[in-house]
């Protein structure tokens, strides 16, 4: 369905999403798409329907909790907050995440010990 | 925000253009009679959502210099197929909002009844009171069905027992135990609307024999009592009706009761007249 790239960023997509909220307090959707590109400098593209549809998943794992709000702009807009739930589902993701880059990056090195 | 143009000092177009822009793929809407308001209504909160979203994006786009109408486009490309992730977050949003409000019946139920534990510790009288009176009330209602139940609606243990029924005499008065030998030997015969007729009364004896006399109670019937009522004896036999004629032999059956207390084996009882 996607090429290798995409489905690697699919699902890092949850991480990605509690890191920022973890930084970043209370953001909306495009808060939060906004902040993620900015980090990466643009190398990382998630699709925002994608993103979306993630974080209203996330709602219903109970990782996220989410409130109407006001944004900058005056417009009403839904903003998302990491629940309990949520700070402890980042603390595994990045344990695992972590694992697996130290595992990749071994096979990668050059040469065999 | 003062240089903005789609913001509300732009003038009467710009706002209508926002919606046809940015709004366009939903407005197809796709609401078929198929939508509960539910749906709807988590609808409508999903597609507020992506136009904020889409709105963002296209002005941050515009920021950077791109035309309007381009900006649109873009933040629409960007975002990718918008009906398919508002379906996924609809069905989403609606699994979440039923398992909170379970939650919520449950966490009341809780509130409830820690409400209930607190008054009840602060006010013991009262509760001893009030459960006094639930179980007199309950012991009294539970009884009285019991007595009604096993009296009144239980049928009899005897089969088709809704067919059997009681007569009575209407004259001098209405009632089933006065009933008159003679009236009862003119009703079998002349009663055609019945399968059979039978007759009793009580009786009273002393029996005598083996141990110490002991007083009985039984019945007195007329022949083919227990042909009509369908429970032959378990052992040996009913009545003949010729044992209903004066002067014959006077012959007993026995309750299964009187045979546990007075002999050891039952069977000594049958061959006794």
């Amino acid at each position: 369905m996607k090429d290798p790239e995409t489905q690697l960023v699919r699902g890092t997509v949850h991480m990605l999403i509690l890191r920022t909220l973890a930084e970043e307090g209370s953001l909306h959707g495009y808060g939060i798409v906004a902040s993620i590109e900015e980090r990466t400098g643009g190398a990382l593209g998630i699709e925002d329907g994608a993103l979306y549809q993630a974080l209203h998943r996330m709602q219903e794992r109970g990782w996220l909790e989410s409130e109407w709000g006001h944004a900058e702009t005056g417009k009403r807009a839904r903003f998302y907050r990491l629940t309990r739930k949520g700070r402890a589902r980042l603390a595994t993701e990045e344990a695992s995440w972590s694992r697996y880059v130290e595992a990749v990056t071994r096979v990668l090195r050059p040469g065999r010990p | 925000m003062s240089r903005d143009p789609s913001g509300p000092a732009a003038g009467g177009r710009e706002p209508q253009s926002v919606r046809a822009g940015a709004g366009a793929a939903m407005s197809r809407d796709p609401d078929g009679p198929q939508r509960t308001p539910e749906e709807r209504r988590l609808g409508e909160q999903v597609d507020e959502e992506i136009r904020f979203h889409l709105e963002m994006r296209a002005r941050a786009l515009e920021r950077r210099g791109m035309p309007r109408r381009q900006a649109r486009q873009e933040a629409r490309r960007r975002f990718g197929d918008v009906e398919q992730t508002k379906e996924v977050c609809v069905r989403s949003d609606r699994r979440w909002e039923r398992r909170m409000g379970r939650r919520r019946w449950w966490n009341g139920l809780a509130q409830d009844a820690a409400l209930a534990w607190r008054r009840v510790r602060r006010g013991r009288r009262f509760v001893a009171t009030t459960g006094l009176v639930l179980a007199l009330g309950i012991g009294a209602a539970t009884t009285l069905f019991g007595v009604i139940d096993a009296v009144l609606l239980r049928p009899l243990p005897y089969p088709d027992s809704e067919r059997l029924y009681l007569l009575f005499e209407t004259e001098p008065q209405p009632s089933a135990e006065n009933f008159a030998w003679a009236n009862f030997e003119d009703l079998r015969e002349a009663a055609v609307s019945f399968e059979g007729l039978s007759a009793w009364t009580w009786r009273a004896g002393t029996l005598t024999g083996r141990g110490s006399p002991q007083r009985v109670e039984g019945r007195a019937v007329s022949p083919g009592f227990f042909e009509l009522i369908g429970v032959p004896p378990l052992l040996g036999r009913g009545f003949r009706t010729e044992e209903g004629q004066e002067g014959q032999e006077r012959v007993v059956v026995l309750g299964h009761a009187l045979c546990g207390t007075r002999s050891a084996a039952p069977r000594t009882w049958s061959a006794e007249p």
